[in-house]
């Protein structure tokens, strides 16, 4: 070959992995879904941001927190067992361990010293005052979209809390990752630092769920699957994801896979209550959403969420069937073939039928039924595993009639792995498989 | 103000529709043979019959059982003399009985869907947590009250729905 | 031996006539009651024996029922010298009185399998006086010697003339002559009732619902109360703000306790409602840094602390040093949860004229003198009304909750209030069986003969009760083993860590013969001999306890055909002397992937004279299930100073379905009676850690299984 069309081969290699690069790297927005045309806020009729309109009247404290539940930085902020807001939440990565940090604003240890100009800063672009170049997990890129209005108010209402004084352990991430430095890559390639824009051609009531899900719930950053660069990859938004272990459905309107077949009051009765009959129950980071978040919102905000997702275009999870509707036989000696999971079904006998019901629908306790949640309905049987081992935890303690306590530490990992594949045999379109050794990573956390 | 039909009579009640069935029956309704054990579900000792169903009504508000036939361990027989009752009573089955309501519900609902049940049947039916171990007792006497219902022993007094 | 001696009569507590009516003693008596070194007052008949002239026979039992059959097998003694019908019988619980103190330890107690070891005798006497005293009353009437009526099915029968009378008809008469001071007993061979099974007297009311428990207590104007305390052992209530729950309807009040907080409502759920509404914060105290593994490190380190000795026989050391073959082995077990099926709860009325109490209680004494010191005032001024126990194991023993209840109900302006503790409560607040260690060393010589055998044991215990000059409870079983070992040194330290504890059935008998049989089975197998003949060897002595035991043993050998497992099965074996009775049992298992299959359970006794044979079977199975529990899954596991178990999902129970197969064997025997509610417990942990090894070759020195990765499967074959 002549040194010439070695050179320009080399060049084409070269040209091809620079568009790979490229595509790779640049990905479209989260709202590239819905196409229209864009508008400043300056331009917009309408005001998506901010408090909804249908807010009872109250102090301007009280609608920062409106917007501090919105945006729910309690939950990342706060450890198990912790004070509100004052960090040391263990998110555990493949590369390493992050810990929240303390945003009370504690002189020492939180953020008592920051400015508005600081705080902007680490919510638009992921700059942190003391640590430099923030994580992504912290959500920026979603953050970014809140309007300084909005995200100073936040400040406000985190600067109104009594200041705790903790200092979370250090976030140790393996090399190279504990470059910081390399965030700022990352940060330009995926965090545009603008403000959000409405799409003209959309309702008022759909911008508003926009702005909700994109710059205050950031839903996209459970639910959304990840690029191996750690972005959101929003040409499958809403597509599922992970979240400290469990899978965030599909929030797409694939019928089979994602919510398309809900309604829309299914969806708003999920968010405000937890639970929808026949479609599922919130566990888990979602059941503290719920719990911290979506119940604190009005009526119109929850409705405007609903809109803005069931807008997202289908797509399928490959590996979700649809659900199954058909409750199972009421004779234990039915419905699942007999001698195939005896352990399972010892288990479920023992520990779950009191309240689960052989027929998986439970009409005393509605959000005890199994029966069409997508949970059961998920051959990796992730979640009902989790659910087992960590009961609904989550949620505080009430003397509400019936809370699922954890089974985890009292029974071994091939025990959790027997009676989530019973209950997913059971209850499911398609059977499960999960084994011992995979419970112990989900107990694991990892 | 909600309305039970507990042994085939109705009671009006004015409660809380969330408070839990079983301590309805229990402090409203003085029905103490119903126990409390773990009010979440997972011993049995609370179990009644909702419809004919083994039913555990600590887990169960009492909002959603109006309208529902509901049969206590009281409303089984007026003396002791339902063939599960008479079974347990010549097994001599209880030891603290505490748990044994509970049990003899479970029973009796499991005998009327399966009147010749295997242990199998037992094991995954009975679930009922004892303390003092007389699952052996429970077994046996269960398979005798199946024989004493074959043989055409059928309860004495009482609901008609046990 | 006490007298037998009338006391005055003033009315009855029991409306009843006839034979020696009074139940209400004198006041000084009742206050006596609690104060130690008091000598024990003459029993009077009465207080236990009421014969109405409707021949009703009243029997007021010391003794509670709480599944245990004391309520059955205590009126036996009495029915059987008596001659009464078994039909006739009502029984009732004693109240708090110290005419009621076991004899053998002096308390009015259900605890330690006591209660016919310590009643065996005197209530024999009681049934025999009053069979005298009927017979003579009859022979008066008739005109004929009382040596030729007998007593029988509550009648009196002149045997030359066939002539009958019922008790009923010579009661009144009867309670009129001379208590006989030592009427004549039977033999046991002529015993008709004690040996037999009759029907138990509690078994039909708790088909039906009727049975009244503590939680059952239904009182007018009753009021209900929920009571949460502090998380850590030795924490104390800080603060609380109840202002959420007063604008509640039901909500009634608010009662501080010293570690936590009592709501009082219209019902118990609302009670529930308001208490998760109180904001409570706590001093959590010097323990809160407790977990399990401090738990285990502290008792480890005991090992290198100065104990006690508890027995030494020979030179140890010296013998150890001379072995063949030395072996050293540390095992360990964990606290225990009773985890009874009622959770503990107590009803108290609290009025100018003083307290009454409902509850299930071991002891009433104990709960009398708790609600007296709650209050401050005399013992004599509190009534304990004993009702059935839905289990006590030895939970009910304590009276905490009987505090809380007297306290709660002093805010109530005299209406009776209903405390109950929610299951969670229950496991958290528990008196727990103490996690344990032993640390055993143990000398073969070269014919594989066991020449020594040390053991150093860490737990916390209790001192002994009623036996002066005996080794508190925690060394038992070890330092009381009848083998015949020439050089055997037992010490102790006890050790308190801070963790509430108290007796779990069996107390150490729960946990001693794991570890002292599973060592004993280590080094039968170092020896190369077969666990059942290398015991056997060590039971040769001749001493009663020996040959008793020896007995036991080659019973359960011979009906497990101990020389023939089936293939691919294997079998394990443990014995000892427990509560007075001999006990065993041989488990047959087979395992496979982590699976520990149990196929058979063979369980044998000398409880000497077997009251209730149907019983003893249905305790020594209950005892079993009970052990095997906790030996499978039962762990009480402690993270910054408070337990991390709260109900039966993280503190599981046996199944039905994981109940084996059981055959139960009673050795016949004339020796005094010995216990029989606790022994079947101590056994299986033992027996089934020797099997698994015989199975598998892996040697489990912890419980429970589940720490091993190991679970349980049943065959019912």
């Amino acid at each position: 070959m002549t040194g010439k069309s070695i050179g320009i081969i080399a060049g084409a290699i070269v040209l091809a992995g620079l568009g790979v690069l490229a595509w790779a790297a640049i990905r479209p927005g989260p709202m590239a879904f819905a196409g229209g045309k864009r508008a400043t806020l300056a331009q917009y009729p309408g005001s998506p941001t901010g408090v909804p309109a249908d807010l009872p009247p109250m102090d301007a404290l009280a609608r920062a927190k409106y917007l501090t539940q919105a945006a729910d930085c309690e939950a990342c902020h706060t450890a198990d067992g912790g004070q509100p807001f004052a960090g040391g939440l263990a998110f555990q990565t493949d590369f390493g361990i992050i810990y929240s940090p303390n945003i009370t604003p504690d002189r020492e240890t939180g953020i008592g010293t920051w400015t508005d100009a600081d705080f902007l800063k680490a919510v638009h672009q992921g700059i942190s005052k003391d640590k430099g170049w923030l994580y992504p997990a912290f959500p920026y890129a979603a953050y970014t979209y809140l309007t300084d209005a909005d995200a100073l108010a936040i400040k406000a209402y985190l600067f109104s809390l009594p200041p705790q004084k903790n200092v979370p352990p250090s976030t140790k991430l393996r090399f190279p990752y504990n470059q910081r430095w390399l965030m700022a890559i990352w940060s330009r390639l995926y965090d545009p630092d603008s403000r959000f824009r409405p799409v003209v051609d959309r309702s008022p009531s759909w911008n508003r769920g926009a702005y909700l899900v994109e710059a205050l719930g950031h839903c996209g950053d459970c639910h959304t699957p990840r690029t191996a660069l750690q972005s959101l990859d929003n040409r499958h938004k809403f597509a599922g994801g992970l979240s400290e272990g469990w899978r965030a459905y599909n929030l797409t309107s694939d019928v089979d896979s994602g919510i398309g077949g809900w309604s829309r009051e299914d969806l708003v009765g999920y968010l405000t209550t937890g639970h929808s009959l026949d479609r599922g129950t919130a566990f888990g980071p979602m059941a503290q959403a719920v719990h911290l978040s979506f119940q604190k919102l009005t009526t119109a905000d929850v409705s405007a969420i609903a809109e803005y997702v069931r807008s997202v275009p289908p797509v399928p999870t490959p590996d979700l069937p649809a659900p199954r509707l058909k409750p199972a036989p009421e004779d234990p000696a039915q419905g699942v073939a007999a001698g195939s999971n005896p352990r399972g079904e010892a288990l479920f006998a023992s520990m779950c039928a009191g309240c689960h019901t052989w027929t998986g629908a439970n009409h005393f306790v509605p959000h005890a039924t199994l029966t069409g949640t997508r949970a059961v309905n998920d051959p990796t049987a992730t979640n009902v595993a989790l659910a087992v081992l960590r009961g609904a935890a989550t949620l505080p303690p009430s003397a509400d009639i019936a809370v699922m306590p954890a089974f985890g530490q009292a029974w071994s990992d091939d025990d959790i792995a027997a009676v989530s594949n019973y209950v997913v045999g059971r209850f499911g379109a398609r059977a499960s498989a999960i084994t011992g050794a995979q419970v112990q990573q989900l107990r694991d956390g990892k | 103000m909600v309305t039970l039909n507990i042994n085939g009579s109705d009671h009006t009640i004015d409660v809380e529709t969330d408070t839990p069935l079983l301590w309805v029956l229990r402090d409203e309704l003085a029905l103490t043979g119903t126990k409390y054990g773990c009010g979440l579900g997972l011993c049995g000792a609370c179990t009644v019959l909702l419809d004919g169903r083994p039913t555990r009504s600590c887990v169960v508000p009492v909002s959603a059982v109006s309208g529902q036939a509901i049969v206590t361990i009281e409303g089984l027989s007026k003396d002791k003399s339902h063939p599960v009752q008479r079974a347990w009573i010549e097994e001599s089955v209880p030891q603290c009985g505490y748990c044994q309501s509970g049990m003899i519900l479970a029973t009796v609902a499991l005998l009327k869907n399966k009147p010749n049940p295997t242990d199998h049947d037992i094991d995954t039916n009975v679930t009922n947590i004892c303390r003092c171990g007389t699952y052996n007792r429970v077994r046996k006497a269960i398979h005798r009250a199946a024989r004493m219902q074959e043989n055409g022993e059928t309860p004495v007094g009482g609901s008609s729905t046990a | 031996m006490s007298d037998i001696t009338r006391r005055a009569f003033v009315g009855g507590a029991v409306a009843l006539t006839g034979l020696t009516l009074s139940l209400e003693l004198p006041a000084q008596e009742t206050a006596r009651q609690a104060a130690p070194g008091v000598p024990r007052p003459p029993r009077t008949p009465s207080a236990f024996l009421q014969i109405g002239e409707d021949d009703r026979i009243t029997i007021i039992t010391p003794a509670v029922e709480m599944g245990q059959g004391g309520h059955t097998s205590l009126p036996m003694i009495i029915m059987e010298e008596l001659g009464g019908n078994w039909d006739r019988l009502r029984v009732v619980d004693a109240p708090a009185a110290a005419i009621y103190n076991n004899p053998l330890f002096g308390l009015q107690a259900t605890v330690g399998s006591f209660s016919v070891r310590g009643w065996y005798l005197e209530l024999r006497r009681i049934g025999a006086a009053a069979r005298v005293m009927l017979l003579q009353a009859a022979a008066q009437t008739w005109k004929v010697s009382p040596e030729h009526c007998v007593a029988d099915g509550s009648e009196v029968i002149h045997d030359s003339s066939g002539r009958r009378c019922s008790f009923g008809s010579v009661a009144r008469l009867a309670a009129s002559l001379p208590i006989p001071q030592n009427p004549l007993l039977k033999t046991v061979a002529q015993y008709t009732m004690i040996g037999s099974s009759p029907p138990r007297v509690d078994v039909p009311d708790k088909v039906d619902g009727s049975a009244r428990y503590g939680i059952d207590v239904t009182l007018p104007d009753m009021l209900y109360a929920a009571v949460k305390t502090c998380p850590t052992f030795g924490g104390k209530l800080k603060s609380l703000d109840d202002s959420a729950c007063r604008s509640m309807p039901a909500y009634r009040a608010t009662v501080r306790l010293a570690d936590g907080v009592v709501v009082v409502a219209q019902s118990y759920w609302q009670a529930r409602k308001a208490l998760e509404r109180v904001k409570v914060e706590y001093e959590l105290g010097p323990l809160a840094g407790l977990d399990s593994e401090k738990v285990s490190q502290q008792l480890h380190a005991g090992f290198a602390e100065p104990g006690f000795v508890a027995r030494h026989d020979g030179k140890v050391e010296a013998a150890l040093a001379g072995a063949a073959k030395v072996l050293e082995s540390v095992y360990e077990v964990p606290y225990l949860a009773h985890a009874c099926m009622e959770p503990m709860n107590c009803t108290a009325r609290v009025t100018d004229a003083g307290c009454e109490i409902w509850c299930g209680t071991q002891n009433p004494q104990a709960a009398q003198a708790a609600a007296a010191t709650a209050l401050g005032i005399a013992p004599a001024r509190v009534q304990v009304h004993v009702q059935y126990l839905g289990g006590g194991f030895g939970r009910r023993g304590e009276a905490d909750y009987v505090t809380q209840a007297v306290l709660a109900a002093k805010a109530t302006q005299g209406k009776p209030v209903k405390l109950i503790w929610s299951r969670e409560e229950d496991i958290q607040h528990d008196f727990y069986r103490p996690a344990a260690a032993i640390r055993f060393r143990g000398g073969l010589d070269a014919a594989g003969k066991l020449v020594a055998l040390e053991a150093k044991i860490i737990s916390a215990s209790a001192p002994a009760i009623g036996r002066p000059g005996a080794p508190p409870f925690f060394v038992e079983a070890v330092e009381d083993a009848n083998y015949r070992i020439p050089n055997f040194y037992v010490t102790g330290l006890n050790k308190d860590l801070g963790v509430r504890f108290g007796f779990w059935r069996s107390v150490n008998h729960s946990h001693n013969p794991f570890m002292l049989e599973g060592f004993i089975d280590e080094l039968a197998r170092a020896a190369g001999k077969d666990p059942y003949l290398f015991r056997r060897e060590m039971l040769q002595h001749g001493s009663e306890g020996a040959r008793r035991q020896l007995a036991v043993l080659d019973l359960m050998a011979q009906k497990a055909n101990w020389q023939h497992p089936p293939a691919g099965h294997a079998f394990g074996i443990s014995a000892f002397e427990a509560f007075g009775s001999f006990i065993g049992t041989i488990v047959e298992v087979s395992v496979k992937d982590r699976f520990v299959t149990i196929h058979r359970v063979v369980q044998a006794i000398d409880c000497g004279v077997a009251i209730h044979p149907d019983n003893i079977s249905a305790q020594l199975e209950g005892g079993m299930a009970f052990g095997l529990t906790a030996a499978v899954r039962g762990e009480i596991t402690l993270r910054n100073g408070a337990v991390m178990q709260a109900n039966f999902n993280d503190y599981p129970a046996l199944a039905l379905s994981e109940m084996p197969l059981v055959e139960s064997y009673i050795v016949p025997s004339t020796a005094a009676p010995g216990g029989v509610g606790e022994p079947g417990t101590g056994p299986i942990a033992p027996s089934l850690g020797n099997a698994i090894y015989a199975a598998t070759g892996q040697r489990l020195r912890s419980l429970p299984l589940s720490r091993h990765r190991l679970s349980l499967k049943v065959a019912r074959t």
